[in-house]
């Protein structure tokens, strides 16, 4: 069944203003030998991609995180394993890292394809395989560490540096972590106000605002203030020159530097005072299919609450890398593809489990503040 | 054109540097000038105390009705509130003696809060007393409350401020030419679930004053050198010539002098440069605060930029190529100015970490030099206009031994900011005067609770004055004796 479906190519811009572009093709890929082929329904937007794209790096995040249903598969898979329709998510891998999105992806290695519960809606599946996953692995990475210093500490901070969808993953998964332990707080640090605000509505202990205009002394101060006692691990998913030398100025004896490599810049450390004060800086590992599998399994069952997010169509692509990088979207963003999507586009809010569960009254509150933003990609049912 | 410059400048070394000077020049003022611009302040000054000339002054010398500063008895707990940008803060104040001891918390004030109606910003005040208080155990006090708030303000009393206008970015409407306390009272009693009384309002160079008298006796001058700039200081009575209460003792109350307005009326305009101007022509508030914009780190940074671009646009910097953010207006931040000066080798670390933040691709060591160069010859020309006036104040007051109390984030991270004042307060202050500059840790908060204590103190005492006289009256009449047992009751 030959359709006239989109394709969105990526190319590395000579253009800043237009980073993606959206043509059509005709040609529908073909089903590769012992893979399938999967119809994308919705790919996750990263706002570092974005950033990465216009300098001309290759982000670390493949380029998206894939939900979608099989389309079809090839007939040498038992038919049981894979039926055509069923809802999956693909594992970020170097195989999808060049394609680009397309509304068709060719799959050559059917275990990168993990499968989701019917319950579970699609456009929250598309959050895991990238951001969650890799929020999902920094924690993993600090867990050991944070509980060993609770049996020394009375009170552990944690410090995670970005209030963008990896920050709001780590939130939430480290609320499923931490639990009913109180001695464990975990703290925000961002450059937007308005980001900061939502990572607070998400739960974590506090939030300090790093604003860039202020001098570096101060950033510092105030970070110690609302850290009685220092930061003993920092989970920094920005990783830059500022926010490097902040953490280890904030950082106690012994502690953990979790960083997530989407770097802009070079970062200079001086290695004398990380040994005096036994410090460690670790690159966060990439996370596995079974941590995937993990994650899916406790969405599904409502152990882990997915942060807020917003829909928008594929084609405003552009718009949504734009309205990312101004903080203009609080939240993570989904890209919407093909018309077959309307039904569920027309439905969507601003959605977090709880509201899929039941009834929330902090969907409200987050309707309200995103009165600011880009108004067409948002569907409100009531404000 | 280009390449001819160039070309002519390989010829003649000297050339560059010559070129440089000219578009750096106006930035280095003479001793005359300084001395210049003392008297016109004192002009101000005058004009502002003035019963007739304050309508048309642009120095406003508003009376702060402080008329005491702390004598060290001040004992209890006090909230304080602090409210003068984006950052909103609580504070716990137990004062004992010369012992401060604080509990505080941040409260973030969104973007729409800041733009929306006054309602709406004092019931997110109200919210956040709230939450502190919760948190802290202190819903059953009723504990008095001091209030800074640094917005330029109209007092009829301690605890009567009418807000004049709103600046660094805020517009709430139905709050100018209002009483915040009104306001502020009004949203707590909406909430009805918590007893706050606002004792106090001041603003942040009154409580800079204020806390290092607390340990300074000879404090009697508030300096606030950051975002804005401002200064308050105490000023006798007599020549207070709008003072409108009592006489009596304390023959003194503090001065918000609001200098920052000076040079609105032209008085500047001898130093002004085009880049202030520049500046001036695409600010919020276009021919105001002249004085301020040549000093405060709302501008520096800019002043900077624009003196980098001019630079750039001639070949002498860069190579003529630049980036976007150079040329975008307010990026190049004044915490720049203060990391490029902080470099004292020719490492040039931080200036190499500016630029390369402000995406500039292809520098030279004498790139870093010039950068280096023209953030000196702006962050002392600012030190210099700011020890002009601190200068002036020192001489009016005329008090043997001064100490003055600093604070903003100019004063405290500029590494060359204290010594350049010392040595020019030091040049233009009379023979036989003493100063100290001394940084005031935290008056906002501090130095809003000792103003809310010093309110309590001689509130107390004002009762007890009235019941005394009220007792003395009633010696001989038997009526009145059994009026004041009732009352005692």
């Amino acid at each position: 069944m030959n359709k006239n479906e989109v394709q969105v190519a990526m190319k590395v811009p000579e253009n800043l203003a237009a980073p993606f572009e959206c043509s059509s093709s005709l040609a529908m890929p073909e089903v590769p030998k012992g893979g399938m082929l999967v119809r994308v329904c919705y790919a996750g937007a990263c706002y570092c991609e974005g950033q990465m794209r216009k300098t001309g790096n290759k982000p670390r995040l493949p380029g998206f995180e894939v939900a979608g249903v099989i389309h079809d598969v090839c007939n040498t898979i038992p038919n049981s394993n894979f039926i055509p329709g069923a809802k999956v998510i693909l594992f970020p891998d170097e195989e999808l890292a060049n394609s680009g999105y397309m509304e068709y992806i060719r799959i050559q290695n059917v275990e990168n394809v993990v499968q989701i519960p019917q319950n579970m809606p699609l456009e929250v599946a598309a959050m895991l395989p990238g951001g969650a996953l890799l929020s999902y692995s920094a924690l993993l990475k600090a867990k050991p560490h944070v509980e060993k210093l609770q049996d020394v500490k009375s009170c552990v901070n944690v410090l995670v540096v970005g209030a963008g969808g990896l920050g709001l993953w780590a939130v939430r998964l480290a609320q499923d972590f931490i639990g009913q332990n109180t001695n464990i707080r975990l703290f925000v640090a961002d450059n937007s106000i308005d980001k900061l605000l939502t990572a607070q509505d998400h739960g974590c202990y506090d939030i300090i605002h790093w604003n860039e205009e202020d001098h570096e002394q101060y950033i510092i101060e105030r970070t110690l203030d609302a850290c009685r006692g220092g930061v003993d691990v920092v989970i920094d998913f920005v990783s830059s020159p500022r926010t490097m030398s902040r953490s280890l100025k904030v950082l106690n004896r012994e502690g953990l530097i979790l960083v997530g490599g989407n770097s802009l810049s070079d970062v200079s450390i001086n290695l004398n005072a990380l040994a005096a004060k036994q410090q460690s800086i670790v690159g966060i590992p990439k996370g596995t299919i079974s941590q995937l599998q993990e994650l899916v399994t406790g969405v599904s069952e409502g152990k882990i609450n997915p942060p807020c997010f917003s829909i928008h169509p594929v084609e405003d692509a552009n718009q949504v890398f734009e309205d990312l990088a101004q903080c203009k979207i609080t939240g993570r963003a989904v890209l919407s593809f093909g018309t077959d999507n309307t039904a569920m586009m027309n439905n969507s809010t601003m959605l977090n489990n709880t509201q899929m569960m039941n009834n929330s009254t902090q969907m409200m509150n987050n309707s309200t503040r995103m009165t600011n933003a880009n108004s067409n990609s948002l569907h409100y049912t009531d404000n | 054109m280009h390449q001819v410059l160039k070309a002519l400048m390989t010829m003649l070394p000297d050339c560059e540097d010559m070129l440089v000077e000219n578009i750096v020049r106006p930035f280095h003022l003479s001793d005359d000038d300084y001395k210049k611009i003392m008297d016109l302040m004192l002009e101000s000054f005058n004009k502002g105390l003035g019963k007739e000339s304050n309508e048309t002054a642009r120095v406003k010398m508003f009376p702060t009705y402080v008329r005491a500063v702390p004598d060290g008895t001040e004992e209890g707990d006090f909230l304080a509130l602090d409210l003068g940008g984006t950052n909103f803060r609580v504070l716990l104040i137990n004062l004992k003696g010369q012992e401060v001891t604080m509990e505080s918390k941040i409260y973030l004030i969104p973007q729409h809060i800041m733009l929306g109606t006054g309602i709406q910003l004092f019931d997110h005040i109200a919210e956040c007393i709230f939450k502190f208080m919760k948190e802290n155990c202190l819903l059953e006090k009723n504990l008095p409350l001091g209030f800074t708030f640094s917005f330029p303000c109209k007092q009829k009393g301690l605890n009567k401020a009418f807000l004049s206008t709103w600046t660094k970015g805020f517009k709430c409407e139905g709050v100018e030419g209002n009483d915040i306390v009104k306001l502020l009272h009004e949203a707590i009693e909406r909430r009805g679930d918590m007893h706050v009384e606002c004792l106090a309002v001041i603003n942040d160079t009154v409580g800079a004053l204020m806390s290092c008298a607390h340990s300074d006796r000879n404090c009697a001058l508030g300096l606030i050198l950051g975002t804005g700039t401002n200064a308050c200081y105490i000023e006798e009575l007599p020549c207070v010539e709008l003072w409108d209460e009592d006489m009596e003792d304390p023959n003194f109350v503090l001065i918000n002098t609001e200098w920052g307005a000076f040079g609105d009326d032209g008085a500047l305009d001898f130093i002004k440069t085009d880049y202030d101007k520049h500046v001036d022509k695409h600010s919020i508030n276009t021919g105001r605060q002249i004085y301020e914009k040549m000093i405060s780190g709302m501008y520096m940074g800019e002043i900077v930029r624009l003196v980098l671009e001019k630079l750039r646009r001639h070949g002498l910097l860069f190579q003529g190529k630049g980036s976007e953010e150079l040329s975008t207006r307010g990026r190049f931040y004044t915490k720049y100015v203060s990391e490029i000066e902080s470099d004292v080798d020719d490492g040039f670390k931080n200036t190499k970490q500016v630029f390369d933040e402000l995406c500039i691709d292809h520098f030279t060591e004498e790139d870093c030099r010039i950068a280096q160069y023209v953030c000196s010859l702006v962050s002392t020309r600012a030190a210099y206009l700011a020890s002009a006036g601190i200068a002036c104040l020192l001489n009016k007051m005329n008090r043997p031994e001064v100490t003055v109390g600093v604070d903003g984030s100019l004063y405290r991270f500029h590494p060359h900011f204290h010594d350049l004042m010392m040595e020019k307060i030091q040049q233009l202050l009379n023979p036989g005067l003493k100063f100290k500059l001394m940084l005031s840790h935290d008056g906002s908060g501090k130095g809003a609770a000792l103003v809310a204590a010093v309110a309590n103190r001689l509130n107390a005492e004002k009762k007890l004055k009235a019941q005394k006289k009220q007792t003395d009256n009633c010696a001989n009449s038997e009526e009145c004796c059994q009026a004041s047992a009732q009352s005692q009751r």
